[in-house]
């Protein structure tokens, strides 16, 4: 029998446990990414390929040790590499000796009927159709439960009155929620827990920075690929925006294409052409965000990320023109906890005093 | 008196100065080309690019700014920017490529007037011709002379691919396309084998390797950048073949079975040349001179797509135990590490040589 596992991303793995068990799998969770992922990745993965790339490849072989033959992935949308990272796992993993099978959901929008025939060949419990969108959808009800609950813990942090409330009841939230299989389970576990997370008692009349967060999906999304920035800024008393949601980008790029096209709009006076990845979306978002009044904007991405290094070096103008400043980060497996920090921290300073000075130039005593 | 059109030499420049040459200079305008790269170059574009962008982006930011001074001294009146996105209708190329001209747009304050156009022959018939005539117009000639200068360069490039074809160096073959006098092709070998070599080699005792040097045109021609490595290699008695020797059709038909293509145009010629020297000893049908004794494999440091091409290489050549050497460019490489290990795998090859003969 198939023993399933599937990249980690952020809290999103029981939603697609779910999905793989009910058609039929036996599921290996794969870990939260730690120093030893990164490591195994590295270790075996090319030199300079990009951070998510080595963070999958451990997480496979992680999850190749515990039992699993069966890799679950998505392709990548673009002319990146993260398209060719399926064929470049299973080739490096065929390498070792693991001889592994490997499914890949390709954008829906390219290839309709690939998606199908990846669908058939995972489904060996045979659901019928009506069962298939049944499991779908509850999943994306999970997902957006969890999507929505992690937007309040954004902006609940810097305004709750007794630090770590706001993180102690997400993850009881999110633990709970990931427990339920049935609809009626996971929407009332799903509104409970968004209740919750309201009732926290908050300072009203915080008016905390505002950053935004672009760059490359998985840096952005999973945070033991980020240092847990999210976790790092709101702990300074930032509100964090964050360009990049499953749901967000689900809805967007494998069934029709909505905001990320917006971004991809703005962009364009600055970078007229798709370089794959979320290049552009990068430029974008930091325009949109200038527009919605942010106090800054942090760009994340993997070393030797290509799109993101044609991003970097147009943000400066566009920091410029829109008057938003924006500090990048390009992350690898040296990227030490204690560096980032302090340089978070000093950008934090940066835009605090910017701001204050701008609120005193707008009203002269 | 006609536009001066500046071009770098940097990235395309190799695989398709001919063809704009020719074209521009059917139109009227000279053209002016960054010479070759030097210590200068590079700083200037160390200096001016972000420091995670790969050498060959930093070389070509150099000559950019080097034609810049250029025009300051009005030297020069136009620089040529075209965005290279997809010439074969098959693969595009790297997307670094793909945003050059907004990157230098935003990179320097005060530019001449680029000469911008976006080459991608995918999606309409004749994109190609298309994107001539906005050239055109921006040059101000003509419309009757659209089509010949076309034709024209056009040929030339063919031409220039044919040369290439026979093992001409990219540089010596844009000299001899150049005033259309035929050069005598032997002269400015790189690869492949003249008589003198053959003559010298008779005479050695030694056997003699035969190494695929593969790479992107930009880095395995840049003589500066490589490190003069072709002639070391000379040098060491190595007779070296490369990727433009068998493309495109040889490895077209012969590698796309082993491999998917890769999105990004040089980085699919390097893989599917590879794959092709590599799994020579498997197909009879051959030609001798493209049996080779191992692969160097040149890549530029922080390159993206290379860490793909690379491992694939590195994986297929440990199958079938070939001998893989991978060297990483950057702008820091000292000459005496990369020789060292040059001459380490070349004593290596040489010893396995003996053996096995
Ligand atoms: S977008 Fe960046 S991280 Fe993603 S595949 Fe491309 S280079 Fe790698
Ligand atoms: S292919 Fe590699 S070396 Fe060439 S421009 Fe792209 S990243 Fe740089």
């Amino acid at each position: 029998m198939a023993v399933a596992t599937f990249p980690h991303m952020n809290e999103y793995s029981p939603a697609f446990r779910m999905i793989l068990e009910e058609l039929g799998h036996e599921v290996i969770m794969p870990l939260r990414p730690s120093k030893r992922t990164l490591t195994l990745g590295s270790s075996f993965g090319p030199e300079f390929a990009c951070i998510p790339l080595k963070i999958l490849l451990g997480t496979y072989l992680e999850a190749i040790e515990k039992g699993a033959n069966l890799i679950v992935t998505s392709g990548g949308v673009g002319p990146c590499r993260a398209g060719l990272y399926a064929s470049m796992h299973k080739e490096i993993l065929r390498s070792l000796g693991h001889d592994i099978d490997m499914v890949v959901f390709e954008p829906i929008r390219h290839k309709p009927l690939d998606l199908l025939k990846s669908v058939h060949r995972l489904n060996v419990a045979r659901l019928m159709p009506w069962q298939l969108f049944d499991l779908l959808y509850r999943a994306w009800q999970m997902i957006s439960y969890l999507d929505q609950l992690e937007h309040l813990l954004h902006w609940t942090r810097p305004r709750e009155l007794k630090p770590g409330t706001a993180d102690a009841i997400y993850r009881a939230g999110v633990d709970s929620l990931c427990k339920e299989r049935s609809l009626k389970g996971i929407t009332s576990r799903g509104r409970q827990a968004v209740a919750e997370m309201k009732a926290i008692p908050i300072d009203k009349d915080a008016d905390p920075l505002k950053i935004g967060i672009v760059g490359e999906i998985y840096v952005v999304i999973e945070p033991a690929a980020n240092l847990d920035i999210e976790r790092i800024l709101g702990e300074l008393g930032v509100e964090v925006h964050r360009s990049i949601f499953l749901t967000g980008w689900t809805k967007e790029n494998v069934v029709k294409e909505g905001h990320r096209v917006k971004a991809g709009m703005v962009a364009r006076p600055y970078l007229g052409e798709m370089v794959g990845g979320h290049g552009q979306e990068s430029i974008g978002h930091t325009i949109l965000y200038a527009r919605e009044g942010l106090d800054g904007v942090v760009q994340l991405a993997p070393f030797t990320c290509i799109p993101e290094i044609v991003a970097k070096s147009i943000l400066p103008a566009v920091s410029r023109d829109f008057d938003i400043p924006v500090i990048s980060f390009f992350l690898d497996e040296q990227t030490g906890e204690a560096g980032f920090r302090t340089r978070l921290e000093a950008f934090v300073d940066l835009l605090a005093r910017r701001r204050s000075r701008k609120r005193q130039e707008k009203q002269p005593a | 008196m006609g536009l001066r059109v500046g071009i770098p030499r940097a990235l395309w420049y190799y695989s398709y100065y001919p063809f704009w040459r020719t074209f521009f200079e059917s139109l009227g305008a000279k053209v002016v080309d960054s010479g070759p790269t030097s210590r200068d170059t590079l700083n200037m574009g160390v200096d001016e690019t972000v420091s995670e962008a790969c050498v060959p982006i930093k070389v070509f930011v150099g000559h950019v700014k080097s034609l810049i001074k250029r025009w300051e001294k009005r030297e020069i009146d136009a620089i040529f920017m075209p965005r290279y996105v997809n010439w074969s209708g098959r693969t595009v190329y790297c997307p670094k490529f793909l945003g050059l001209p907004d990157m230098i747009r935003y990179s320097f304050s005060d530019l001449p007037k680029l000469i911008e156009v976006r080459l991608d022959a995918r999606r309409r018939p004749l994109a190609l011709l298309r994107a001539c005539n906005t050239i055109r117009k921006e040059l101000g000639a003509p419309r009757r002379l659209l089509l010949g200068a076309y034709v024209k360069a056009l040929r030339t490039l063919h031409r220039h691919n044919e040369l290439l074809r026979q093992g001409v160096s990219p540089l010596d073959s844009i000299a001899s396309t150049a005033g259309g006098t035929s050069v005598n092709a032997t002269s400015g070998k790189v690869a492949g084998e003249t008589r003198e070599d053959r003559e010298a080699r008779d005479n050695r005792e030694t056997p003699v390797i035969r190494l695929a040097v593969l790479g992107y045109p930009y880095l395995i021609y840049d003589r500066y950048v490589n490190l003069g490595l072709l002639d070391k290699l000379k040098n060491l008695g190595v007779e070296v073949i490369t990727a433009e020797c068998v493309w495109p059709h040889l490895v077209q038909k012969e590698a796309s079975k082993f491999i998917k293509n890769l999105f990004w145009t040089y980085s699919d010629m390097v893989a599917k040349a590879g794959y092709y020297f590599l799994d020579l000893d498997a197909n009879e049908a051959k030609p001798e001179a493209h049996r080779i004794d191992g692969i160097i494999h040149i890549t530029a440091f922080g390159c993206g797509p290379d860490a793909m091409v690379d491992k694939l290489l590195e994986l297929k050549a440990r199958q079938l135990s070939k001998p893989f050497l991978p060297l990483t460019l950057d702008e820091h490489t000292g000459e005496a590490g990369a020789l060292t290990r040059l001459e380490a795998f070349v004593d290596m090859l040489k010893r396995r040589c003996m053996t096995a003969g």
